[in-house]
Formats: structure tokens, sequence, C-alpha cells
């Protein structure tokens, strides 16, 4: 059509002439009308012309000038106000509902020439002539074309754009990209998503938001730790957290938790983020998408970008404070009817304290029914039984957590900045267990000319925790004294009376391990202060359009002291304690250096980018304790106060040289291919041994474009796949045997070997995964489903494996073993409900399910422990699940009835797995829903299957104060029967009739080590987070110096939709360790918080 | 290349080292370490009805092997990583070729080797001992030898140590490195000639002919004669937890009884060392705690009247003893009354008493009055009757290792225990009976099982109530 133009009129206005032409072909004129007069008749003929050729002749013959620009849009302007350079400004507006679009690019076309809009929307650009043509560009938007015209000012509302589900993510090194072009899985929560229901530790407010992702908080105190796995447990002995990169400085994080036979958890440094200045979370799932990262991404990344400041006029202050509080959400159910004692008796009480004089079974609450007797107490005075409220409900106190924090940011188009300081002050449940944090943070982005780019970051964090829980079976675990004190004894007593005229402890019985908790609170002392800064530094040159290089330098330092004193008093070597001290100066430190280099080109429909670069790791840690037993002076915790002490020192350093290379290609804007390949030198393995390399390809086939499918219902459609294979090395020193001299008040010098044997020829440990996935976007957008199905199989496993003790040594580093997890994870984002400027709704769904199998141990190893309890074991066997639970069973005839011998008691069966700790499936309903300025949030998480071993319940059965452990007491003591067990007489096969003494019911269990009903079913439904946040209208504070107000009401961990497990949350190990989730031994009961949130931008 | 190294050597230890402060620390062990404490409190004490523990240790008392392995596991790793860890890494280096050979040193360190080995066999029976504790050399999987060449071999080695010993320049020893007898090299043949003659003995009975001639020739060097050469370790009120006397840790938490067969024997004999090693109630007497009883019969017992340990044995201070002059003088009593030796019985059974009581402290009157007015005291009756005597001497001299104890008990059939009966006692796995050996703990079963199944198809099955090689005697 745009061959063969013909124009034949004579004493026509221009506008008719531009008309025909527009008529006759794709072409539009675009003009301004106070450029040109449309009204002025010019006669014009010609015949079968193209548009140049009718152009040149239209610029003959009138005053003006015609250029073609793209989209066949020929712009008009006037000859004779041709002119120089001048200033265009204007604002960017959303088209959806008027806000200003801060961050839209504005190009002069045709150049590079651009600026980026400021916070409200301005840009002020200079254009080299009135003709300018301006591209305005933001993502999730259509892009327009704006002829200047010379027009000083220039307003454009963007039109969202819907067809495209384009989404920037940020993936490994902090590259960030279209997500479409990825063949990996990766997940980007904001940090609005993270900031709704504020957790003190933001890694917990991804709970339920990403499917692949299981993280389960352990309820340890305030700053306890998170178990956070991604994919299923890698490594069977290791550390299967992922890694967590703040902008591009990896951090480092261990986990935390108690041991079996107590402890503490000390957090595990992720709650040192400040969720204020998080600007959003990546979660990059698999080897594929964080092959980058070298060894380290084996069990995926989870990146973190901070806040920038905003180029904007003046500087913004913004101010948020948040308060809440929170209650145990589970507390056990308790029995309120019997007294201490056994076999339906109370038992007699001696001395002074009243004691049993064995501790069991007379410790036991089977005894007498409450009914108002009088009887001695453990004071040793007469007491009016009474029934005693929920131990639970009366000792702990009610948490809290405020939080404020106010930071400024500003910059002009050159250079931005960004403060923020922080203050939180919580209080936990336990009631002297406080957290003291204070954060600074400052980050600076600055341009150079058009080239150089240079963007730092220095982070301060100061905190101070005060006593934390002592968890597990430890003598100075107060929930487990709480749970098994007898039912008669109120807490009143015991707080009332904590010490005797000698300064001992007093206590109701004669075991160490249950101990006066208000003596434990007042007299056992812990606190640990911590000083970490992290800092960055980088410089980015572009040295062509096409060729640019990056400089990073972070590092991530901390030091923290922590002292531990409890004082004399406490029973222990048969007489009372003398009291300890105990404290430890550490240092841990991580610097990383990287270089990258990035050259980009585009030919045609083909573009690809190619990076090379490197990275220097180097880790050092080093730390001096010292104890001390006997405490000389009452109230002096100086190390010179105490009769006996030693020291001791620790120090590692490692180092790993990286070289890396990234290259990304796309053809056509709808298949993409990216590889990685990188290779690490790791001093911690032999020299002969320590190199490794790794890969990944992963490829995006976009096939709605590709195919140009123009169905209605899908928008867009994405299948991908990648493929990637890491390495990974140990921790320093374990290639060698050394001797350590031991520090004793002997004689000799004492030379210790230790108990773990090198492996002189250690190998890189190796992962290799792969991943396919789909994407699909329907109806508009309003339906987005995202599938992975993913396989990985870890194999040559650096781990500890146990010897056999008549080795002489008690594990060896070895390459042994393979476990391969297989998955699926689904998310789907659905707008149930749009309408502009009115309701709507969103809901993101995630469903995750993992399967682990254990393929090999080392030679004929039957089965790697991972975990211990009374009468259990956490097992890996070749051919099972990682994490099954082993435990003796009843004994069962074939019908897998109990079989019951002649007195009535169930019987010891197989040893056996039980469960495992894994469930079977996750999943998270996530929804907003949202009305003008109000909206509300709220998220369901799912855990379907896995199993609880529950010790507490298992010693609320054996001390007879849990709820279960009434039946048949009332028959018994009446003699009218007793507790019948269900089960079959092993003598006939009859149904069992023999009623017994519930007290040796349970201790009969207990005795045989019979695991069975400890097992418990981990599914449960929950309300995890609720926010109902409400945004000031305009016209409100239009009058006061603020630009918008915030307020929320949030609540997290609100309440159960259903509990398979009795007494407990199911997330309420002491451990975030590989199987932390998978032993409950009488921690903290999980909270329930609630609270307000405050948010100010001036 | 060079900085990787340099990284990866850890400054806060060495990779090599003199032998002499591994040797220090595996003769430490092997009295102060887990491994004799965990043989002493839950299972020997309590086998030997010395103790009487509550708590979770009554399982142990009342002949139960369901334990969840710890309490075995603990017995066996103490030794296998205690004191044979760091015994067999200074015998690779002192042996010859080795990289430190000194055959003093070896000679030595063997002795340390068997008395650890032999503490093994008569617990457990079977152990991997030729190929034991090599775990460094590379031998991961290693095989199990039977209580008889483990026996027979030891007293083999010993005889070598001794007559390197009795030769050897004390110089080439363990002078500053040697907390049992300050490289009295004198005292250290005498220890090895006097723990030959133990095995020895303990073996007569099911090998005469092998045992019979060691007997002999042990006779013929020097033993052990007086207290101040007696095998042992001092522990003091200072000592720090690392190295605090264990008998004290394991008394207050598992809160020992003493057994009431050994309070009321002692009694019954008038012995004056019951006032050294029980403590007695506000009342002034001595009451024991009888072992095995059931849950309901030790809810009767008060439990404020009985008796506990004294100081003596498991106060903070107290000496750890693993040989003695008395243990040497009643097997010598024992030798001459079977006529292996010549020799008057009664006159070495009683030096043996002297000197028990001797090393107790007990007054010269009271030594003097316990031995001529008490039948006890002199060897009377039948051979058997003789020989009961001696044995029952022998289990209260050995005391506070009670392995020795339960090792005469089982050996000689003395002293009798008391029978267990249903209801009063809880009977166990065993009927009532006392066990005769540890069980193996899980982890040797199941990291080991080829060379376990191969040691219990030779041994019998791996229960408490598997007689061991030399334990023929009713």
């Amino acid at each position: 059509q745009s061959e063969g133009l013909s124009v034949n009129l004579s004493n026509q206005p221009i506008k008719v002439v531009f008309n025909s032409i527009q008529e006759q072909s794709d072409y539009r004129f675009f003009y301004s009308d106070d450029v040109i007069d449309l009204n002025e008749r010019y006669s014009i003929s010609f015949s079968n012309k193209s548009i140049q050729e009718a152009l040149e002749i239209l610029t003959s013959k009138t005053q003006l000038s015609f250029k073609i620009v793209e989209e066949k849009l020929i712009v008009v302007s006037n000859q004779a106000i041709q002119s120089s350079a001048f200033l265009v400004k204007g604002r960017i507006v959303s088209a959806t509902d008027n806000e200003p679009l801060p961050g839209v690019n504005v190009v002069l076309q045709g150049t590079t020439t651009g600026k980026v809009c400021d916070f409200d929307g301005n840009y002020e650009i200079e254009v080299p002539n009135e003709s300018a043509v301006l591209v305005f560009s933001f993502i999730g938007f259509k892009k327009q074309v704006v002829p200047v015209n010379a027009r000083p000012v220039v307003n454009v509302a963007l039109e969202e754009d819907v067809s495209s589900i384009e989404e920037v993510v940020v993936t490994a090194l902090s590259i960030e990209r279209d997500k479409n072009s990825l063949g990996y899985s990766i997940t980007q929560v904001s940090g609005d998503d993270i900031n709704g229901a504020k957790e003190s530790n933001p890694i917990n407010s991804l709970a339920g938001k990403v499917s692949g992702l299981q993280i389960t908080k352990s309820p340890t105190g305030v700053d306890g730790s998170s178990r956070v796995v991604l994919r299923g447990v890698a490594s069977m002995l290791g550390n299967n957290r992922p890694l967590f990169v703040i902008d591009g400085i990896p951090m480092n994080a261990g986990y935390g938790g108690a041991g079996r036979w107590g402890g503490k958890d000390s957090g595990d440094a992720l709650s040192d983020l400040n969720p204020e200045d998080i600007e959003s979370m990546s979660v990059l799932k698999g080897a594929g998408a964080a092959a980058a990262y070298g060894s380290r991404g084996a069990n995926g990344v989870i990146l973190i970008t901070t806040k920038k400041g905003k180029n904007k006029k003046g500087i913004g202050v913004s101010f948020s404070s948040g308060y809440t509080a929170e209650t145990p959400m589970v507390t056990p159910d308790f029995q309120y009817e019997y007294t201490q004692g056994a076999f339906g008796q109370y038992p007699t009480l001696a001395g002074n304290p009243a004691k049993p004089l064995a501790d069991y079974p007379w410790i036991w609450s089977y005894g007498t029914k409450i009914e108002g007797q009088t009887e001695t107490n453990w004071l040793g005075q007469e007491e009016q039984m009474t029934r005693q409220p929920n131990p639970y409900d009366a000792f702990f106190r009610t948490g809290s957590s405020f939080v404020n924090t106010i930071s400024f940011d500003g910059g002009n188009e050159n250079t931005t900045f960004r403060a923020s300081i922080t203050n939180q002050d919580s209080k936990g449940i336990m009631p002297n267990n406080d957290l003291s944090r204070q954060t600074i943070n400052l980050r600076g982005f600055s341009k150079l000319g058009e080239k150089l780019e240079f963007d730092s970051k220095l982070t301060y964090i100061r905190s101070k925790v005060e006593n934390r829980p002592y968890l597990a079976e430890d003598g100075s675990n107060i929930v487990q004294s709480i749970s098994i004190l007898p039912r008669n004894i109120s807490l009143e007593s015991m707080k009332n009376n904590t010490v005797d005229a000698d300064g001992n402890m007093l206590d109701w019985n004669i075991d160490p391990t249950f101990a006066n908790p208000y003596w434990v609170l007042e007299n056992i002392y812990n606190a640990d202060e911590k000083n970490r800064l992290q800092g960055m530094f980088s410089v980015k040159w572009d040295i062509t359009d096409n060729f640019n290089a990056l400089v990073r330098s972070g590092v991530d330092y901390s030091n923290a002291n922590s002292k531990e004193h409890e004082n004399p008093g406490r029973p222990s070597d048969g007489n009372p304690g003398k009291g300890s001290v105990a404290q430890t100066m550490g240092n841990t430190m991580e610097w990383n250096t990287d270089f990258l280099a990035t050259y980009s080109k585009e030919y045609n429909d083909f573009s690809f980018s190619l990076s090379a670069g490197g990275n220097y790791r180097y880790n050092k840690y080093n730390s001096i304790s010292q104890g001390g037993r006997v405490m000389k002076v009452p109230g002096l915790y100086h190390i010179s106060n105490y009769e006996s002490f030693g020291t001791s020192e620790w120090f590692s350093e490692k180092s790993v040289y990286s070289l890396y290379s990234l290259g990304q290609f796309s053809y056509k804007n709808y298949l993409y291919l990216d590889v990685t390949a990188r290779n690490d030198w790791s001093s911690t393995l032999p020299l002969s041994n320590n190199s490794y390399f790794y890969h990944s390809e992963n490829v995006s086939l976009l096939f709605s474009e590709a195919f140009n499918l123009n169905w209605d219902w899908l928008d867009t459609g994405k299948i991908r796949a990648s493929f990637a294979k890491v390495g990974n090395d140990t921790g320093a020193y374990e290639i060698a045997q050394y001797y350590s001299i031991q520090q004793t008040q002997t004689d000799f010098p004492l030379a210790g070997i230790g108990g773990q044997l090198p492996h002189f020829d250690l190998q890189p440990e190796e992962t290799e995964s792969w991943e396919v996935g789909t994407n699909l976007s329907f109806l508009k957008n309003r339906l987005v489903f995202d599938f992975t199905y993913y396989y990985s199989v870890s194999d040559n496993q650096i781990m500890n494996v146990d010897l056999t003790p008549s080795t002489g040594y008690g594990t060896k580093k070895m390459n042994a073993g393979k476990l391969q997890n297989t998955g699926y994870e689904v998310q789907l984002n659905a707008k149930p409900l749009e309408s502009k400027n009115g309701l709507n709704w969103d809901v993101i769904l995630t469903w995750s399910k993992n399967k682990s199998e254990v393929e090999e141990l080392y030679g004929d190893m039957e089965f790697l422990p991972l975990a211990e309890e009374f009468h259990m074991m956490i097992q890996a066997r070749p051919g099972e699940a990682y994490g099954m639970i082993y435990t003796t069973d009843y004994k069962r005839d074939a019908f897998g009835n109990k079989l019951i011998d002649k007195d009535g008691f169930a019987q010891a069966g197989e040893w056996k797995a039980m469960g495992n700790i894994n469930p079977d499936w996750i999943g998270g309903i996530n929804n907003r829903i949202s009305y003008k300025d109000l909206s509300l949030n709220f998220l369901i998480d799912v855990q379907m299957g896995g199993d609880v071993y529950s010790w507490g319940k298992a010693y609320m059965g054996l001390f007879g104060t849990s709820v279960e452990t009434l039946e048949g007491r009332e028959e018994w003591n009446a003699g009218t029967g007793g507790f019948v067990e269900d089960g079959v007489s092993e003598s006939n096969g009859q149904p069992n009739t023999v009623a017994i003494d519930p007290t040796m019911r349970w201790y009969n269990i207990y005795n045989r080590q019979i695991g069975t009903e400890w097992i418990q079913d981990a599914t449960n439904v929950r309300l995890r987070e609720l926010v109902l946040a409400y945004k000031l209208p305009s016209k409100w504070i239009a009058k006061l110096p603020v630009e918008n107000v915030n307020f929320s009401l949030v609540g997290r961990n609100l309440f159960f939709l259903y509990r398979a497990m009795d007494h407990f949350d199911p997330e309420t190990g002491f451990s975030s360790g590989n199987t932390g989730n998978g032993i409950e031994h009488l921690s903290l009961p999980s909270t329930t918080s609630y609270g307000v949130n405050l948010k100010i931008n001036f | 290349d060079d900085e990787f190294k340099e990284i990866n050597s850890n400054p806060n230890a060495v990779t090599d080292i003199d032998d002499e402060y591994l040797f220090a620390n595996a003769v430490l062990q092997s009295l102060r370490g887990n491994g004799n404490t965990y043989a002493q409190f839950p299972f020997a004490s309590q086998y030997a009805h010395v103790y009487t523990g509550l708590s979770n240790k009554m399982f142990i008392d009342r002949y139960y092997d369901n334990f969840t392995s710890a309490e075995y596991r603990d017995l066996y790793e103490g030794i296998f990583y205690g004191p044979i860890r760091h015994i067999q890494d200074v015998i690779r280096m002192t042996k010859p070729g080795g990289d430190r050979e000194n055959e003093v040193r070896h000679a030595m360190a063997q002795v340390v080797a068997a008395m650890n080995f032999s503490r093994l066999a008569d617990a457990f029976g079977s152990v991997p001992y030729q190929q034991g504790g090599l775990g460094q050399e590379g031998n991961l999987y290693p095989e199990f030898d039977s209580v008889e060449f483990i026996y027979k071999d030891m007293m083999n080695k010993l005889k070598e140590v001794i007559s390197v010993l009795q030769s050897a320049d004390a110089k080439k020893g363990y002078p500053g490195a040697d907390p049992f007898f300050n490289n009295d090299l004198d005292k250290w043949s005498r220890f090895a000639n006097s723990l030959r003659l133990r095995l020895a003995m303990r073996i007569r009975l099911v090998a005469p002919d092998d045992a019979n001639p060691v007997i002999v020739e042990c006779l013929s060097l020097p033993l052990i004669e007086e207290n101040e050469q007696n095998v042992r370790n001092e522990n003091q009120d200072s000592d720090i937890s690392e190295f605090q006397n264990p008998a004290y840790n394991q008394y207050g938490y598992w809160k020992w009884k003493m057994s009431d067969f050994f309070v009321e024997t002692l009694k019954n004999m008038e012995d004056p060392r019951l006032e050294v090693f029980a403590a007695a109630n506000a009342n002034g007497e001595y009451l024991g705690l009888p072992n095995g009883l059931s849950d309901t019969e030790l809810s009767k017992q008060n439990l404020e009247l009985i008796a506990v340990p004294s100081d003596q044995l498991v106060g903070k201070a107290s000496t750890i003893y693993y040989l003695t002059a008395a243990e040497v003088w009643l097997l010598r009593a024992e030798a001459a009354l079977f006529g292996l030796v010549p020799g008057d019985a009664n006159e070495l059974y009683q030096t043996a008493i002297r000197k028990s009581l001797q090393q107790w402290q007990v007054s010269e009157e009271a030594i003097s009055a316990y031995l001529s007015d008490n039948q006890y005291t002199t060897l009377v009756g039948s051979t058997e009757r003789q020989f009961e005597q001696i044995a029952t001497q022998l289990w209260i001299a050995v005391l506070p290792n009670a392995m020795e104890g339960w090792s005469t008990i089982r050996r000689t059939g003395y002293p009798v225990l008391p029978n267990r009966y249903a209801p009063k006692y809880d009977l166990g796995v065993t009927d009532g009976e006392l066990p005769t050996r540890c069980k193996y703990p899980s982890s040797e079963v199941n990291i080991n099982q080829e060379n376990y199944l191969k040691a219990i198809a030779e041994q019998g099955p791996d229960e408490i109530t598997t007689p061991l090689w030399w334990d023929v005697k009713n």
C-alpha cells in the first residue's frame, strides 16, 4: 500500500492532504496545532509515488518538514522554526490510577541519552531540536513514543501492559533479568510482602510464599533460629541451608539450636537482617539458578536486595513503627485431677524440703484424686490439695516486640543515598528473655559521568540477647520442669520458695533434671552481645555501550561475646553446685572480592551477553573461651572469683579462588539459553583434588511467541529446562591428623588425638540436578500458572562416616553416600476479582512436594544415624527416604493387633521405621483483597504429612501430667477396673480384658522403650499471617507535611484450622539443623503474635 | 598452592609430636577416663554387688540388657577412644622400625595396652585386639580375636616386656611423663609381672597347661609386694572437671547406695574396712540396699537410712586403684593353696589382708585385732572353703576396681551371691542370674557386622548370659 500514493487536490487545507495520504497508507501524521496551521491551503498533486517521494513533494511545496519515525509515524514540523537544543520536562503517571510512576526511563530516540524520572514521576531532559522524539519505557507498562514537537512540557500517561508477563527478577550475581528468559525456577518476593506481618527474622516471612521452600521456626526464645530447606535435604550430614547473599555479598549464617542433652539456640544470624531495609528477596531454588555461586549455591540461594535511595527532590523521610505482642499458641493438655504420687497414692514425703525418697515413681502425678484433702506438701506443710491451672498459662508472660525505623533517602540523577536507623526491643514469653538490637544502614549510589557507577553499603548491627532459654534434656529447661510438675504443686509455691537458708535451690524432687523453674530464672544467666559490620563497595565501568566491567568487594565481620553463669546452689554431684561461669569471645569474618566483565551485543534477531569473572573468598574464625568453677565470693561473675578455671582457643581459616563465566543468548525474544561455568580452588581439599568445575545450562522457550499463538485464552506460554552440576568442598583442617595439647592441671603435658580420622585424598562433593518447568499465563494475566519438576542427586558426599569404635576412632571424613531428591512445585497466581479503583482480590497458591531417597552409604553400612532421642533414632538407610524415624513398636500379631501379656501389659516388638520427618507436601494460600485504600492479606499455610517424635508427650505420659493418662484411674482406684490395653491377649488371641494400674501402663511403655505413641502426625493447617492495612486518603493528609500514612493491623500464627499433633505445635523443635523439625522435646510453645504497624512517608 | 597449604594448616594443633605426651595421656585415661568409669560404675560395681544404683542405672542392676545401647557404648568407646587410641599411636611410633623407635617405651606402652585390652575382654569377651584401635593405619573393619587368643598373646607379650624392663636404661623410658611410677622401671616391671599373674590366674581353670607354667614364672620374678608399688592414680580436690575423679563424678549423679550384700558380708566378718568404704547413717548404723529389688519393694525402702559409699571410694580426692599388693598376695595364696607353687597359703592370705588394710589406712591395732581373732582371716576348712575365703577377700581387696570383683565372682563362683526371686526382685532377662558379660554396642554391630557375626558364631550369642571362655566354674 505504501507504493502508489496518489494525490490530486487543489487549494485544500493541508489537513485534507494528510488525511488523503493516511487513507492510502499505514502512515499517520503527527503534529502540534501551535506549530503548523492546518487550515493553510495548498494545491498538491502527484501520482504513484512512494511515501518518501510524496513527503519530498510536500516539503518543497510547503513550509513544513517531515520526518518518519518508528511505527510509521510522520512527524510534521515547521521549517521556519527549526531550532537548537532546549529542555523538556514533564510528569509521568500510570493511566490506570493517575498515580505518578517513579523510575520510568526516558530516552531520546536514536541515542543512548536518557534519564530516569524521580519519585514523583517527574523528569527533565534536554533535546537537540523541536522534532526530537522521546521514548518512555517502564517495566509492566507499554512503551510510548512521543514526539516533542517543540513543546516544553510533555506529560505522559503510561498504560499497563497486560499482554506480556515480562517480570524482572534479580538473579545470580545480582543480575536483573526478564523472568521469561530464565530456564530455571525463581521466586521473587517484594519487601512489602515481607514487611506486612513483620517477623524479627525476615526469612520466616517467606514461609508459605515460595513453593519448594520449607521454613520451620524453632520456638526457642527471641532471636531463635529457623530451619530453612529448599527442595529437600541434599547433604545427609552437611549444611543444607541455602546461601544468603545480600547485595551481592554472601552472608555468614550458620544454624542454631540446642542438642539432645540441652543447650540453647544462639540464633542463626538471619535475624540480623532488617526487614525495613529489604527491597526484595529472590529465591533461586535449584543448582541451575545458583550455579554461579559454585558450591555454596548447591542448596539454592536466597538473594536479598536492600533498598537504594531514589532520585528525587529534597530528602525523603519515612518512619515506621511496629508493636507486636505474643502469647503461647499451643499449650499441652494437662490433667487437673490427680496429685503427685503413684499407684493412686500420695507419696510419703520426708526432709526439708519434703521429697519422696526415691525419685520415681513417687514424683509422678499418679496420686490421689484432688478433692480438697489435706496432705503434706513439698514444703513439709499440711496443705489442702487444689487443682492447679495449666502451668504454661501461669508461667509465661506476654512477649512483645517494638521496632522503630527511620529512614532518609534522596539524591539527584547522579547520586542517590539512603540511610536508616532501626531500634528493636523484644521481650520473649520466657520472663527474662530480652533482645535489644540497633541497626544502621547506609547505602550510596553514584554515577561519575556517563561511564562509571559506584555503589556502596555499610551496615552496622549491634544486638544483645539476654537469657536465651535452655532446651531439650537440660536441667535448666524450664518448660520441661513445668510440664512434669506434679499437678497439685502450685507454681506460686515454687516461686516463693526458690532457695533455702543456705542459699541452695529448693526443689520438690531430687532429680537435677527437673529444677525449680524460678530458681533457674533467678540464678542462671546468659547473654550474648554481637557487633556486626557488613560493608560493600562496587565500581561498574561502562567501557563502551556493549562492554562493562564490575569490581566489587564486601566483608561481613562480626564480633560476638557471650557470657553465662550459674549461681551456687543447684544440686549436682550429689551436693549443692558451687557456681560456674563461662565466656566466649569470637570473631567471624568473610571477605569476598569479585570482578565481572560483560560484553553484550545484538545482531538483528539474535542477542547475546558474555561475562567472565572471578571471586576470592576468605573466611576466618577465631575465638577464646574461658570457664570457671566453684565461686569464691557470691555475686561476682568475674573469672578471678572462681577456684578452678580453664581456657581454650579456636582458629580456622579457609580460602577459595574461583573463576567463572556466564553466557546468555537469545533469539527473537522467545528463545533463551544461559550457560554458566565455574571453577573453584579450595584450600580445604588436598592439593591434588582442590580444583573442581561446575556448569549449568538453562533453556527457556516462549512458545506462545515462537509459534505466534494468538489464542485468546493464553497470553504467554513458556517452557524451560535446566541442568547443573556443582561441587562442594569441606571445612578447614580436615585432611591431616592433628595432635592437640590438652589443658590440664596434671604434672605432665598431655597430647590428645582427635577422634576423627582425616581423609588424605578427599574429593569434592558433587551434585547434579536438572529441572523442567512451564509458565503459562491466561486471561490477560489474571491466571498465571507455574510448574516445575526437578531431580537432583548428590554423590560423593563429604561426611563424617561413623567408624566402628574398635578402630579407636569415632568418625572418618570420607566421600560417601548418595542422596537423591525429586519434587514438584506449583505456583498459581490468580486475580479472581479485578476492577478499576474498586475491589481487587489476588490469590497466590503455592504447593510443593519433595521426595528424597538415600541411595548409598559408605561400604556395607546399614544406616547412618542422623539424630537420636530417648528410645528413637532418625536414620538414613539405603532405599529409604532421608529422615526415617526408627523406634520400637508394640509387639503385634499378624493382623497388627497389639499382643498383650497375661498381666495386661503391651510388649515391645520390632525396632523399625515408623515415621518420617519430612512432609508429604507443603503449600500456602496467600490472599490479598483490596478495596481502594484498604487491603486485607492473609496467608494460610499447610503442611501435609511428616512426623514429629514427641518426647514431651512421652514425659507427660510417664509423669502422669497429661490428660490422656486419666484413662482408667477412676476405675483402678475404685477397684472396679483400670486401664485396659487395646489389643489381643497373647495367650488366647481374645481381646484383652485385663485391667492394669494406669501408673504401670505408662511406665511399661517407657520401660520397654516403645515409641509408637510418641510419633505424631505433623499435618497442620494454620492461619500464618493476617494483615489489614489502610492507607489514609490523600485528601485527609493534604494539609499535613506528610506524603503517605499507612496503618496496619497484623497477626502471625493466629490459629490452626487443623492440627493432628497432641499437645504441641508440630513446629516445636529445639534445633534448626537437618533433623530439627523431627523431634519435640519440650521447647517453648510456639507463639501467636498480633500488633500494629504504622508507616509514614514525609 | 603454598598459600593453600599455609591456610589449611591448623595453628592450634600439630601434626607431629613426641610420644611421651600421648603416653602420659593414655596412662591417665586408663584409670581416669570414661572406659574405667563406665566399666566400674554402671556395670561392675552393681554386678559385683558392691553398690546399688538408683534411677536409670537400676536397669543394669536388675539384669536388663535393652538399654538404648548408650551404656555398653560408653564403656566400649571409653576404652577404645581413650587409652587404646593413644597407646596404639605410641606403639606405632616406638615399635621396631617406627618413627621414634624405643624398646623401653615400647615395652611400657605394651603394659598399658594389655591393661586396657584385658578390661575389654573381661567385659565383652572377644574384641578386636590385634587389629583393634588401628584406624589410623587404615584398618576400619577390625577382626575380633577370641578371649583365649587375647589372654595368651598378652601373657606372651608381657613376658618380653618384663625382660626388656628389667635391664632397661631408665633414661630411655618416660622421665617426666609417667603418671603411675614416675619412670621407676622396677615398678613397671613388677606391674607387668603382676598383671601377667592376674591373667594367668584368670585362665588357670580353663587352660591349666598354659596358665600354670606362667604362674610359676611370675613368682620367680619381682611382683607388686608393697602398697607403694600399687598401680593407682591419685586425685586432688582441686582437679578441674576434665580430669576430675570419675568416681566422684559418677557418684553424685546416679545416687549410688552401698549394696546390702556387701555391707552384710563385711559386717558379718567384722571387717574394719566397712567403715572405710561406707558412711554410717544418722543412727550410726550400716545398712545396704539389696540389689535388683522390684519397683514395689524398692518403694518400701527407707533410702535415707541406707549407707552411701564413703569419700575414700567416691570422694573427689579418692584414689583409683588398678592393681594392688593385696590382690597379688591373694593370687599367690590361691596359687599356693592349689599347689601350683610352693608356699604357705594362709601366711600369704594374711599378708594380703594386712596389705589391704594398710592400703586403706586401717590402724595397726585394728589390723591385728582383725587378723588375730577373726575366723574369716584364717584359712580354714576344705580346700574349696579356703578358696572361697581367698576369693571373698579378693572381691573386697580389689575395690574400687569392681571389674576385678565381678571377674572374681565369675571365675571362682565366690562370694556366693544371694538368690533373686520374683516378685521381690526384678529378674531381668537373665532370670535373676548374674550377667556374665556385656553386649556389644550397636555401633560395632552395625558398622563392623561381618566381623561381629564371625565373633559371636564362635563365642556364642551376643547376650549377657553367654559365659566368657575362662568362666567355667559354677
